[in-house]
């Protein structure tokens, strides 16, 4: 749980540091608000010069590019299951998710995709006032990988175990997808569409509410916080950037490129490139707000589920 | 009275002065009246003009002749003290001409020599604002008696009667010699022969001068014996060891004539502010910069009749002694990196700085005062966060020491020796100065490692904190400087030395909250280690022709680097590195010059930072595209000299 509080004003600024005082109170908040957030389990990515797509348990967790910086860390705890689970990562993956494993000699940026590269991946497991860049702990496991950036991508995995007492996710029981044929496309796109159509008309709290399993997921489930944790600053997120001068892009069903994901639990939706299916552009800025979506069928029916 | 009684007697008055032969110059007469604003307004220029002048308005020695010069406004009076003339115009010009080309020891003298010159043509027209040239006459040698004066004698044959039987009367040289003294520099005796139309070839003969050669020594201060130079003034001839030769000398002791051909001159260097009272440090350090030399002239004169028909006639040679301080500096500074924590803990007691400790430990009473206010006023909290009210005070004291620079004993390893070696004497410089510059030092420590001036939007949580370590100007200085003769006719500044300064040496390792986009908690982790600092390899300037430039490397990288890390559900996904760049720079810097020792400003700058990041809620939403000032821009100055810290 983070506690954020203004510096000390008045007599107590004139003598003691800010950060003296406020240890005194995030000692205190601490030890009341400590049983809210749980532990995390913590991906952590060092990386250079290397296009690289994180994965846990055959979930994309990060896509890490030459331009980003590095380290680069994201917390995991929604896509851990209890037990076995696995740390994967896809080197020099492709630029669109339906063919990320397959070389892309011709694609976009492969031909200034070159040079020493390398990666290295973790996974830790941290207390809930623990960092992942801030502490010191050995990781349940990880991948090193150095070589040349080539536009030929490689995947390494390793299997890690998690001790997770909650119930399971709904992912994990979402009915298995074998591929990704015409007919599952058009069911997943048929979703995807009335879900823009919601954003379209600025139905925001019906498409929070498609995602209700999702949320509720990841907001209690995997770290141990209210559901509205979530929902309130997606809401506000949404509300604003939906107004103008932001506008949200056109649902094209052609453009839209599907990948199964969490060993055929879920599907997740990207347009070719690797852009955002839901997002709202601002004209002339590289201000964007994206709603990622994972899709999964349950009972026969299509959810939001990561 | 016969004619002959009268040629005689007009003879006689032109000998002992009395009539004079004269250009009649109608001063004034021509003139049109100007406005009496416009008649002030000249005479402060003129006035302005003749303080630039050689010798003011002064009598001074040139060809053999003396000169002087007046405004033409005051020339009148002096009409009637029966020693100076007027030079007549078109003389005068190319008299002062001359001067300019020999008399002048700086551009702004012969600039005003010219200037003179040319205001000498509007004497005529001008009284008020002109300047005029005066001389004394000549010493005519009329032998009354020996030839028989005729009863047909003019004054035309008293001028051909002179003319018709000389008496050799003339210069050879002027020499002036200054035997070697402990500071002088040049071990063996310099030799000084001025000559007419002597051209100056230092290499070749460094020994022979020009006439009206500026001959450079140096001496000491009043302290010390006085430095000797012996002039000899070497003749070919002589009229009459009562008139001839003729040397009109000064000192730094007096002034004179003299008719003996060796003189002895005593010279002292211009009184310095350390003479009396014990000066700061860079007022001893720029003492050799700033002064300012002092000159005095030589002039030798005879009738300018040669032995033998044809010899150049030599009736004047002159030469300035132009005296330099002799003392010579030196400086050892170490300023050791006694910035770490346990350097707060001084035990030695100190002689030094007595009432800024004393001010000092006013100002820590009161912290620690403030801190028990602090206590009582949250009592309750503090007991049952454990903390004790000495906690407290020895916080406010802690905080307080390093907000106010407080040193209570030289810093362990801190050496600074400035010493001037003034002939036999030796003055230290005081070291307060010194003081100034540590407290800028632990000042700049203090706001160096104050996180909120880090960060721009700096929050307070779980997982921040920061260890801090920076060191300000450790620095190692040798150097010696001083003026020192030359083999040759001239004195030059002496200089050399090294330094080797560490301008910022820091190591951090920071975690910091920081809210994103207004809404995401992030800790910012900044670490890594460097120095950025400037070195200076050993120089020696030894003679004066040599042109010695202090090379100024700016060395090493100091950039602090990390990631960012979302709390809880929250990803910063950065672009580029997260970095805080730390620079040096230098204004107006110079080190080991002709100007100074150190003098300038070192600043160190933090760039500031302003990241590009993408924000995602644990895939519940993304928010691409944005940016934040993370990290506040700052700057420390260290100025040479440093200036006191309010």
């Amino acid at each position: 749980m983070v506690i954020s509080l203004p510096a000390p004003t008045g007599l107590l600024k004139n003598v003691i540091p800010p950060c003296r005082v406020v240890w005194l109170f995030v000692i205190f908040f601490i030890l009341q608000d400590s049983a809210m957030a749980l532990p995390r389990y913590i991906v952590r990515a060092d990386f250079s010069n290397v296009r690289a797509e994180v994965l846990v348990n055959d979930i994309p967790v990060a896509m890490l590019g030459p331009g980003d910086s590095s380290p680069f860390v994201v917390p995991v705890n929604q896509f851990v299951v209890k037990g076995r689970n696995s740390l994967g990562v896809i080197l020099h993956a492709g630029p669109d998710i339906g063919t990320a494993d397959q070389p892309w000699p011709n694609g976009v940026g492969a031909p200034g995709y070159t040079g020493p590269a390398t990666a290295t991946i973790r996974i830790g497991y941290y207390a809930e006032n623990e960092t992942a860049l801030g502490t010191d702990k050995p990781a349940l496991v990880s991948l090193h990988w150095e070589g040349m950036a080539t536009p030929r991508p490689q995947r390494l995995e390793r299997a890690f175990d998690a001790a997770i007492e909650a119930a399971p996710f709904a992912w994990q029981s979402a009915t298995p997808i074998a591929v990704v044929d015409a007919a599952t496309r058009v069911q997943a796109l048929d979703y995807l569409g009335r879900l823009h159509a919601l954003l379209a008309h600025a139905q925001f709290d019906e498409f929070i509410g498609e995602q209700s399993v999702k949320l509720e997921e990841i907001a209690k489930v995997a770290y141990g916080v209210p559901a509205d944790y979530m929902r309130a600053p997606m809401l506000q997120a949404l509300r604003a950037h939906s107004a103008p001068p932001y506008a949200l892009e056109p649902f094209n069903r052609d453009d839209i490129d599907l990948r199964l994901i969490a060993n055929g639990r879920m599907i997740e939706c990207l347009k070719r490139g690797r852009r955002p299916l839901f997002e709202f552009r601002r004209p002339g800025s590289d201000e964007t707000l994206s709603l990622p979506v994972m899709l999964g069928r349950i009972d026969g029916r299509w959810q939001v589920l990561r | 009275m016969s004619d002959d009684e009268v040629t005689e007697s007009v003879a006689h008055m032109i000998y002992r002065g009395r009539l004079r032969i004269c250009t009649a110059i109608g001063l004034g007469g021509g003139s049109q009246a100007k406005p009496a604003r416009a008649v002030a307004s000249d005479r402060i220029a003129a006035d302005r003009e003749m303080e630039n002048l050689p010798f003011k308005g002064n009598a001074f020695r040139f060809e053999s002749r003396r000169y002087r010069f007046v405004l033409a406004a005051r020339w009148r009076p002096l009409r009637t003290d029966g020693d100076y003339r007027l030079v007549p115009e078109h003389e005068a010009r190319s008299v002062v001409g001359r001067m300019a080309q020999t008399l002048a020891r700086s551009e702004e003298e012969r600039a005003a020599l010219h200037g003179a010159a040319a205001h000498l043509s509007s004497v005529r027209d001008d009284p008020v604002g002109a300047v005029a040239l005066l001389r004394t006459p000549p010493i005519y040698q009329i032998v009354v008696g020996q030839a028989p004066v005729s009863s047909s004698m003019t004054p035309s044959r008293v001028v051909k009667l002179r003319e018709k039987k000389p008496v050799p009367c003339n210069l050879s040289f002027l020499e002036i010699t200054a035997a070697p003294t402990e500071s002088s520099g040049c071990k063996s005796v310099r030799n000084g022969q001025v000559r007419l139309n002597q051209a100056l070839k230092r290499n070749q003969s460094p020994s022979l001068l020009k006439n009206g050669q500026v001959f450079q020594i140096t001496a000491n201060s009043s302290a010390n014996e006085p430095r000797e130079v012996t002039i000899t003034v070497h003749s070919e001839a002589s009229c009459g060891a009562d008139t001839h030769p003729r040397l009109d000398w000064s000192d730094s002791e007096e002034s004179g004539l003299t008719h003996k051909t060796v003189r002895k001159l005593k010279f002292f260097r211009e009184p310095q502010p350390g003479d009396t009272a014990r000066i700061g440090l860079f007022a001893m350090w720029n003492a050799a910069f700033s002064h300012e030399s002092t000159t005095h002239a030589i002039v030798a004169s005879s009738c300018g009749v040669p032995a033998a028909s044809g010899g150049a006639a030599v009736a004047s040679l002159g030469a300035v002694i132009e005296v330099f301080p002799a003392d010579q500096y030196t400086a050892e500074i170490s300023l050791p990196a006694f910035l770490k924590p346990d350097a707060l803990e001084y035990s030695k007691s100190s002689q030094n700085w007595t009432s800024a400790r004393d001010k000092d430990k006013e100002k820590i009473e009161e912290a620690k005062k403030l801190g028990s206010e602090v206590y009582e006023g949250d009592a309750k909290f503090m007991k049952e966060a454990g903390i004790s009210r000495k906690d407290i005070r020895d916080f406010a004291e802690e905080q307080e020491k390093r907000r106010i620079g407080y040193l209570a004993e030289d810093p362990p390893g801190l050496k600074i020796e400035i010493s001037q070696q003034d002939g036999n004497r030796l003055l230290k410089a005081s070291v307060d100065e010194i003081l100034n510059l540590c407290r800028l030092v632990r000042e700049s420590e203090y706001r160096f490692k104050q996180l909120q001036l880090w960060f721009e939007k700096l929050q307070w949580g779980p997982g921040v904190g920061f260890k801090i370590e920076c060191q300000f100007l450790i620095l190692k200085l040798s150097a010696k400087w001083g003026y020192k003769e030359y083999t040759d006719d001239r004195v030059f500044l002496e200089y050399g030395g090294s330094l080797d300064l560490d301008i910022l040496k820091a190591e951090a390792k920071i975690s910091a909250g920081v809210r994103f986009a207004g809404m995401a908690d992030a800790i910012v982790f900044i670490s890594g280690e460097g120095v950025l600092g400037l070195t200076v390899p050993e120089i020696k300037k030894e003679k004066p022709d040599e042109t010695v430039r202090a090379h100024v490397k700016p060395r090493g990288e100091l950039k602090f680097s990390g990631g960012v890390e979302g709390t809880l559900m929250w990803v910063v996904q950065a672009k580029g590195s997260v970095s805080v760049p730390f620079s040096a720079e230098t204004e107006d810097l110079e080190v080991f010059t002709e100007r100074g020792v150190i003098s300038g400003t070192v600043v160190v700058k933090r760039e500031a930072v302003v990241l590009r990041y993408d924000l995602s809620m644990a895939g519940a939403f993304s928010m691409g595209g944005k940016s934040d000032d993370l990290v506040k821009e700052d700057k420390w100055s260290f100025p040479f000299p440093p200036q006191p810290v309010s």
